[in-house]
């Protein structure tokens, strides 16, 4: 299984839901380039001008392990990376668990995303408002001592703490993002868990994707929020269990 | 002086009125709210409640942290705050922007911590709000200086990078096109496209646009922005599609259907001067900063330079292209002789250079000599009239390329210039080769003097290469009833010149040996005419006498190879004596020396000229063994198209000399065969009656067969001209004449219509009739052609 982390935070993200498959499963965990853990000087701002340069990653991890009959657990904006993962390479996959999904955040036409572009602007100034004077202050302790991983951690926030410049493209990616077409092509067994009152994703979006996506099935949890994974890992474990059984 | 008492340190100090915990807590200088793990708010403290507007009614039970949160803040705590809670159970110092009753936002740092209760489980979040409007303000001030310096900082990227690419590009596309390429990453453009004003300054025409097909060029007399930006060389911006329809009336339709909602105008400048005008175009109604106005105006100079510098490179480059061009059509014109040939590949030049279509026209004529190129391209003709000394000798029409500059002026009358003497010359030269090729046929064409005593056979065969005519010649007459003379001769050169002056001395030999002064006499008087006619200067010539009745051949050869003898029952023979130089040559004496030989009947002597027996891989004397050989197998072939063949075998192979090569041979004696072809045209009998009469004299045939093989022949003739060649005018008659032992058999073929005489035709009958009586057997085959075959036994011989 492969747990890979949303916008905003890291692989802790999954501390509390991927160790109860490491029995049945090898749990593979990651840091996206550009959060968490992950070598910041990997990060090509072409590259990552689209969820496609994420999913190469994914497809990248899979090849480099020589992973095959994944289940990719995404979270958030991974949700759509791993959609696109798997619309690549469908083979390497057996089966796909959204959590807290969405195509597009920005409502268009009918379909209601939840948020206008106004919105994202204002996240973008949200960002700002909390990472300043990160670059000049923290960069230097965490980028120069890769081989010191504690120095960053000691650091207040960390799990979530990204480079201003990366986190703003990563916003921008995610939430301009549109990636509705690329349902229909998932030829996977596909799970969406879709949280009670999930403000960034919200129940009638993951609705439309699981109507979008081919055979896949839908749990409604009675989790709130945008991280089951965090704040109710029993649920989701159990959802993930299930969907596994079938 | 007393000393006040001082308080010991750890001494509490009493408060002067009670404060309770609850009052610690509603008026603590901090929002203090507690929520129970998802968020719903529990508990709230009044300074909360008086910073925000709300009642404690309107949050308890009622609202969750989330929803007192602005969008970005929401976003920014359901992906980080929430997670860290969990994670980390606490978080410090986030800034969240607080929604106040009134609509207001109230920026705010949070503290927060996540309560477990005894099992392990989430119990209560803990939340202090810090009221940071001044803090948040400074750091928006902060954020917005930041913002501000990064963004002038990716401005000087920009434009180093288009700095950068203009100085790479040479070419004025090329320049157009990377200016295109900035409008994205300087302004944000969705994209853009380049005008450059045109030479006239009328017109704004485009020079690379991202795919507008709504795009066209702009008359700079037109209203609207694009003109005034080229009249003042300031940047001009549009925002919305009302501005963009009145201001940019030629292109709005083309934006507005591709959602465009503004632009930006940049005029390109160098020395003062707008060169062209770069348009952004946004997908809204885009407010330009100063900055951003201030990085059009830099953007404007530095691709008005690089345009500047890369017309100059155009230009220089144009200039020569064009030089190298013209210099390849004089060059590539030289190197084809032909009038024809040489338009054709004018035209072609003139298509692969600089147009889509060209045609040549010679003056005064509607045909139209070559073309090259697409006849069906559009455009419009520029007539360019190739004039020579003052008079248009051709006309060349050519139809520039859709799009592509017009061909300037001076460069089309270099062209003229350089075609005009190349087709004229041509011209010239096709009309004097032909002339010269008409003299030489003239001069050429006499017929040798039938007479039984001897065969004259001769051929010319001009140099390959269809160049000008040369200056060989072949003669043979009768100077006296018994004296045959026969000349061969070569004239310096080649051309008109060559052709009329061996003209002039194919006469004077004539006129000389009327003279009956021997041929060193003549050709000593032959270099006198020569001192009058320098053309003449350096021709040989190898001229000879037969006395008919005796067979002494007295012979002279000015400069001229050697004739050869080839005897009727000996071994070639090369006559090397009776040699002087070529006249006029003035070298040692004037007198020539002239030399003879004793023939007998079956000898013959061949005269040539140099070109059959030089090769420039070869000895002369290689040539001349070769000669004496071919000659030699060749003894007992008839007469009739002797020379031809010994040319053919000389010249291997049916390549054309290098040299003219001109042929003449005489045999002394009659041929064993007599052949004779004549034009389908009763006049003509009589001398092909003549020459069988001589024929059948010479073999002592006896009075009665000859008259009755004459009368024969004459009705067979006759017959064949009438009506062989009934509806043909130019048919021929061949007459052939061979004797096998007692036997003569007379042979009349025609190639025309055999046709059965009929009952009505009284003349045709007795003619086929009186044929039967005068010989003794007749055959006539009609295949292919009618052929009579008549034999008779005859006495004598």
């Amino acid at each position: 299984m492969l747990f890979a982390h949303g916008f905003g935070c890291d692989q802790n993200m999954w501390r509390y839901v991927a160790p109860a498959f490491e029995e049945s499963h090898r749990v593979v965990l990651f840091d996206h380039v550009g959060a968490g853990k992950s070598d910041l000087l990997a990060y090509d701002p072409e590259k990552y001008d689209s969820l496609n340069g994420y999913a190469t990653d994914v497809l990248e991890i899979v090849e480099e392990l020589d992973l095959r009959d994944v289940v990719f657990v995404g979270h958030s904006v991974s949700a759509m990376i791993g959609v696109l993962a798997v619309v690549r390479d469908p083979g390497r996959f057996a089966g796909l668990v959204l959590v807290g999904p969405s195509p597009r955040y920005i409502d268009d036409a009918d379909y209601v995303g939840g948020f206008g572009k106004a919105d994202v602007d204002e996240l973008i100034d949200s960002l700002d408002s909390n990472y300043l004077g990160w670059s000049s202050a923290m960069a230097p302790v965490i980028m120069g001592n890769p081989e010191r991983p504690e120095l960053g951690e000691e650091l207040t926030n960390s799990f979530c703490r990204t480079d201003p410049a990366i986190a703003r493209q990563f916003a921008r990616v995610t939430f301009y993002g549109d990636n509705r077409a690329d349902l229909a092509q998932v030829a996977v067994p596909s799970l969406v868990l879709q949280c009670a009152d999930d403000p960034i994703a919200p129940t009638p979006v993951g609705e439309y994707v699981h109507r979008a996506i081919p055979g896949s099935s839908i749990v409604h949890l009675t989790a709130t929020g945008h991280c089951p994974n965090l704040s109710a890992p029993e649920e989701t474990v159990a959802a993930i269990r299930a969907f596994l059984a079938t | 002086m007393s000393v006040p008492e001082t308080r010991d340190s750890g001494q509490e100090l009493p408060l002067p009125w009670d404060d309770t915990a609850q009052e610690l807590y509603e008026h603590a200088p901090c929002g203090y709210l507690t929520t129970l793990p998802d968020g719903t708010v529990v508990n709230v403290n009044e300074t909360f409640l008086s910073w925000t507007g709300y009642g404690r009614a309107d949050l308890v039970g009622r609202k969750r942290l989330r929803d007192l949160l602005g969008v970005g803040s929401l976003i920014y705590y359901e992906t980080h705050v929430a997670p860290l809670l969990r994670m980390q159970g606490e978080v410090r110092e986030i800034a969240l922007d607080v929604r106040c009753a009134t609509g207001r936002r109230m920026p705010t740092l949070v503290n927060a911590t996540l309560n477990y209760d005894a099992d392990g489980a989430e119990r209560v979040i803990r939340v202090t709000v810090f009221d940071a409007t001044e803090r948040r303000r400074y750091e928006a001030e902060l954020l917005q200086a930041r913002r501000t310096a990064e963004e002038s900082e990716r401005r000087v990227r920009v434009l180093q990078q288009v700095v950068a690419d203009l100085a790479a590009v040479p070419t004025a596309s090329g320049v157009a096109r990377a200016v295109v390429a900035a409008a994205g990453p300087a302004f944000g453009a969705a994209d853009g496209g380049l005008w450059v004003v045109d030479g006239d300054r009328k017109q704004l025409v485009l020079a690379a646009a991202a795919a507008h097909a709504g795009f066209r060029d702009v008359a700079l007399s037109a209203a609207g922005a694009a003109a005034t930006v080229v009249r003042r060389g300031e940047p001009v911006v549009l925002a919305g599609a009302a501005k963009l329809r009145t201001e940019l009336p030629e292109w709005a339709p083309a934006l507005l259907r591709q959602g465009r909602q503004g632009a930006l105008l940049v005029p390109l400048t160098a020395h003062e001067a707008v060169l062209g005008v770069l348009v952004c175009t946004f997908t809204e109604a885009h407010a330009v900063s100063d900055s951003e106005l201030q990085l059009a105006r830099l953007l404007g100079q530095q691709a008005g330079q690089a345009l500047d510098r890369a017309r100059l490179y155009d230009e220089v480059r144009l200039r020569e292209e064009r030089a190298v061009f013209l210099g390849e059509v004089s060059r590539d014109l030289d190197g084809v002789t032909g009038l024809a040939e040489r338009a054709r590949l004018l035209a072609e030049m003139v298509v692969r250079g600089v147009a889509a279509y060209a045609q040549v026209r010679l003056a005064g004529e509607a045909e139209v000599l070559a073309e090259a190129g697409e006849p069906a391209a559009t455009g419009t003709d520029i007539e360019l009239p190739l004039t020579v000394r003052g008079a248009v000798a051709a006309t060349l029409t050519l139809r520039p390329h859709g799009g592509l500059p017009v061909p300037d002026p001076a460069f089309l009358a270099e062209l003229a210039d350089r075609a005009a003497p190349a087709l004229e010359n041509a011209r010239l030269y096709e009309r004097e080769r032909e002339v010269a090729r008409t003299l030489q046929r003239s001069l050429l064409a006499g017929e040798p003097p039938g007479d039984l005593r001897f065969t004259v056979e001769a051929c010319y065969r001009p140099a390959g290469g269809g160049l000008e005519v040369g200056g060989d010649w072949h003669d043979a007459f009768l100077i006296t009833p018994d004296r045959l003379a026969v000349v061969v001769g070569d004239v310096v050169g080649r051309g008109l010149h060559a052709a009329s002056t061996m003209g002039q001395l194919r006469s004077a030999v004539r006129a000389l040996a009327a003279a009956e002064a021997g041929p060193a006499r003549l050709v000593e008087q032959l270099d006198r005419f020569v001192d009058r006619v320098e053309t003449a200067r350096m021709a040989t010539v190898a001229y000879a006498e037969i006395a008919l009745d005796t067979g002494t051949m007295t012979y002279c050869c000015a400069g001229h190879p050697p004739p050869l003898l080839l005897p009727a029952h000996a071994d070639p023979e090369t006559l090397w004596e009776g040699r002087s130089a070529p006249l006029g040559s003035r070298a040692g004496r004037r007198s020539r020396a002239e030399a003879t030989v004793r023939l007998v009947t079956g000898d013959r002597v061949l005269l040539y000229t140099d070109g059959l027996v030089e090769r420039r891989d070869r000895h002369l004397d290689e040539g001349l063994d070769r000669l004496a050989a071919m000659f030699a197998t060749r003894r007992r072939s008839p007469m009739k198209g002797l020379t031809a063949r010994i040319a053919d075998a000389m010249l291997m192979g049916g390549e054309p000399p290098d040299d003219d090569v001109c042929l003449l041979c005489v045999s002394l004696g009659t041929e064993p065969r007599l052949e004779r072809t004549i034009p389908a045209d009763p006049y003509r009998i009589k001398a092909v009656r003549t020459d069988l009469k001589g024929w059948l004299e010479f073999r002592g045939v006896d009075e009665d067969s000859a008259d009755a093989l004459l009368l024969a022949l004459s009705e067979a003739v006759a017959n064949a001209i009438e009506h062989g060649y009934r509806d043909c005018a130019d048919g021929t008659v061949t007459v052939t004449a061979t004797q096998l032992g007692d036997e003569v058999i007379l042979r009349v073929a025609d190639k025309g219509t055999w046709r059965e005489p009929r009952p009505d035709d009284p003349a045709r009958g007795r003619g086929l009739f009186l044929i039967g009586k005068l010989t003794d057997q007749m055959e006539i085959n009609t295949d292919g052609g009618t052929t009579v075959t008549m034999r008779r036994q005859v006495a004598g011989g």
